[in-house]
């Protein structure tokens, strides 16, 4: 009981404040930079993340079980919850680009 | 007179491009005063300039040495040109990007065993890219003239068999009159779409030996005209293209020539339908409203919505028109991606040149209509039988057809940019803002990319305007790597007459298999631009590694085992320098990016190659 208490509180802790800095390096080491770009910009290997508009709950449901596509499932033994919170914050804090007007060599 | 007083009387000797001694379709004239006692490669070399060849591409070898002198000292190094290489597989891949842009062979000559093998890879990737390449292999038949251990390890008794499986046509001609026979024959198989290498075995003995042979003559070289489709089923293909909905063109190698770009533009226009470019050959200019997204995922575009597909010299049409089972999950089911009653017409000079072995021909297509015959030969007779079928009625909905496409594209553009300012000021430099500054430094002039843009994202394709055929030369053909720098080179030798920038976007990994090709470069003054795409890694395999990592529960952490090149850095610039390249890097900073292409152009309109060295994102 006192172990089930315990995880439920830690749970609790990781869910309220995860932490972005550790998702960055969790980008890193699980590649999620090789297909998706280390500002999660997306490419021919992989779809843009930065400003992504799925919900936590969203984001591991995709994790854990993509669609059919060159994305490997990430199930919680290679990436636990509170990794993919990590993780997930970590995309949030991606900062939004500058307005495309705002770029001379993407005007036109 | 002993033989330099006889290249001396000719002319040769002084660097003089020399008349030809025998003229073409005609017995030789004795060059009087001049010793009869002349060795048979100077015939052979008479032959080959007759087809009209700008350079030929080589790493030196002793079964071909007697060829390599006459081109020096009796062709007085001219048509053909030697360039030196220092890999066979680089002479090869040189050709290829040659082709690209000249729309004819560059010659290369090889060893007949190790030279070969050293070059099959190229050979291959040719062959699967429909280039022709006219290749020379040096080799010592008759057992009495091997001098020596090397000699022997370097002969073989059937010199192209270890290539023919990915080769046109070849010979192992025994005379000097059956050389020239084949030889010409050669050419003109290479040259008869589909384009494709073929190679002629240059006997020791016939090279070195002095001409004995009465009466020689050079057959005269009759281009073949190229394949055209089926009138009847040319006809059938405009009558459904007309009556379709939504007609959509895939392009593979389907443009040979400006010329082949600008009747695919006509057709498309004609039928107001999408054209989805493979990028494999400068189809179609991509800044044209009927020009397909390139950007999509997954990387085959999207052609649900056609009624009609037509598919232009296609590669891989199968896998263009079904879904399969990706890697991510198990077994493997397939099923169309075509809407019901969906009709594919195929149009390709493929099928006329099928082996076995290789499976370069991909899945067999269970087409509705499929036409046998090269086709731009094909597209003025279908475009002439689209304008007889279209009535006023069809007009009509084509015109309101053109504009939603034309809406779709707009929209596409629209996303490729705001796609592109995600991480805009990252280091590494992301794909899309290093193809970004590129284009803002060469747009205004007469450019030509030497390289394929499919690891950069296809940014160039969705951010420049790409309308000259010179202005792409698509891919490898067989994904051999190793072909990008050379084929690169190859193609600024073929741009350099022309006047125009040639810009390669140079990945890590491919430059590391034979970065000699700089040095062909800078010892022959080609000018070139040469960014490297640095992502530090084999990237798509380390990908790869990664993905099968997590799919079986294990780690995609190791992923860079065996794939990254990293620890040590590897410094481009430096090795760039060591061959005699002016070059610059490695750039972190995007901002610094601008101002060393600008010094980079500078120094190529001067006539050199250059390298910059530039730390990008993966893709």
């Amino acid at each position: 009981m006192r172990r089930i208490i315990l995880f439920t509180l830690a749970s609790a802790l990781w869910a309220q404040s995860p932490n972005a800095k550790n998702g960055q390096r969790l980008f890193e080491i699980k590649a999620c930079y090789q297909c998706h770009g280390w500002q999660g910009q997306g490419g021919l290997a992989g779809p843009r993340l930065a400003q992504t508009k799925l919900n936590l709950q969203g984001f591991v449901a995709i994790l854990r079980n993509p669609p059919p596509s060159q994305m490997p499932p990430y199930r919680a033994t290679v990436l636990t919850d509170a990794e993919a919170a990590d993780l997930f914050a970590f995309i949030q804090s991606i900062p939004a680009p500058p307005p495309v007007d705002t770029i001379p060599l993407l005007k036109n | 007179m002993n033989r330099r007083g006889f290249l001396k009387g000719a002319g040769a000797a002084a660097g003089i491009a020399m008349a030809p001694q025998v003229a073409v379709g005609q017995t030789p004239v004795p060059v009087e005063g001049t010793t009869p006692v002349k060795p048979g490669s100077d015939f052979m070399v008479e032959v080959i300039r007759s087809l009209g060849i700008e350079y030929c591409a080589a790493n030196p070898g002793s079964s071909f040495r007697g060829i390599h002198e006459s081109l020096l000292n009796y062709a007085g190094n001219k048509m053909p040109e030697l360039l030196t290489c220092l890999h066979e597989e680089s002479s090869v891949a040189m050709a290829h990007g040659y082709s690209k842009i000249e729309g004819k062979p560059m010659m290369v000559m090889v060893h007949g065993t190790v030279g070969l093998q050293h070059a099959s890879m190229a050979i291959y990737n040719a062959w699967c890219d429909r280039v022709p390449v006219y290749i020379i292999a040096g080799n010592i038949l008759d057992v009495n003239y091997r001098r020596g251990n090397a000699e022997w390890v370097h002969s073989v008794q059937d010199c192209a068999a270890m290539v023919r499986d990915y080769t046109k046509w070849d010979d192992n001609p025994v005379s000097l009159s059956h050389f020239a026979e084949s030889a010409v024959r050669a050419y003109k198989i290479s040259m008869t779409p589909p384009y494709e290498p073929v190679l002629i075995v240059a006997d020791g003995k016939l090279q070195e030996e002095p001409i004995e042979e009465k009466n020689l003559r050079i057959p005269k070289l009759v281009m073949t005209a190229p394949p055209q489709g089926d009138t009847a089923a040319v006809k059938e293909a405009a009558r459904m293209l007309v009556a379709a909905e939504n007609p959509v063109i895939v392009a593979g190698r389907m443009a040979r020539s400006q010329h082949g770009m600008e009747l695919l533009v006509e057709l498309a226009e004609f039928l107001q339908a999408r054209v989805q470019d493979q990028r494999l050959r400068m189809n179609f200019p991509t800044a044209h409203p009927l020009y397909g997204n390139p950007g999509t995922l997954p990387l085959n575009p999207n052609v649900t919505d056609a009624d009609v597909l037509l598919a232009l010299e296609a590669q891989d049409l199968w896998n263009f028109t079904h879904r399969m089972t990706p890697l991510n999950r198990f077994g493997m089911e397939s099923q169309s991606t075509l809407k019901p009653g969906a009709k594919v017409i195929t149009v390709s000079a493929v099928d006329l040149s099928h082996k076995s072995n290789y499976q370069d021909f991909g899945r067999y297509i269970e087409a509705d209509l499929a036409i046998t015959g090269d086709a731009e030969a094909t597209l003025p007779a279908l475009i002439e039988e689209v304008k007889r079928a279209l009535t006023a009625d069809r007009r009509r909905a084509i015109q309101d057809r053109g504009r939603k496409v034309v809406e779709a594209n707009n929209e596409s553009r629209k996303r490729h940019r705001e796609q592109a300012a995600v991480g805009w000021n990252s280091s590494p430099i992301s794909t899309a803002r290093l193809s970004a500054e590129i284009w803002a430094q060469v747009k205004n002039e007469d450019w030509s990319l030497v390289s394929w843009d499919r690891m950069l994202s296809s940014w160039p394709t969705r951010l420049w305007d790409f309308s000259k055929h010179y202005q792409f030369i698509g891919t490898h053909g067989g994904s051999g790597i190793g072909y990008g720098l050379p084929a690169a080179v190859g193609a600024s030798i073929a741009n350099k007459k022309h006047g125009r920038l040639s810009i390669n976007i140079q990945t890590d990994g491919d430059l590391c298999y034979a970065p000699g090709a700089l040095w062909t470069a800078a010892h022959h003054q080609i000018p070139m631009l040469n960014i490297m795409h640095n992502n530090r890694a084999y990237h798509e395999e380390r990908m790869y590694i990664a993905l099968l990592g997590a799919k079986y529960d294990r780690s995609p952490e190791t992923s860079d085992i065996g794939t990254a090149l990293k620890g040590p850095n590897i410094d481009y610039a430096s090795i760039a320098k060591g061959f005699g390249l002016y070059a610059e890097g490695p750039i972190e900073n995007p901002n610094d990016l601008a101002p060393a292409i600008r010094r980079g152009i500078e120094r190529v309109k001067k006539g050199e190659p250059v390298l910059i060295d530039v730390i990008t994102q993966p893709r």
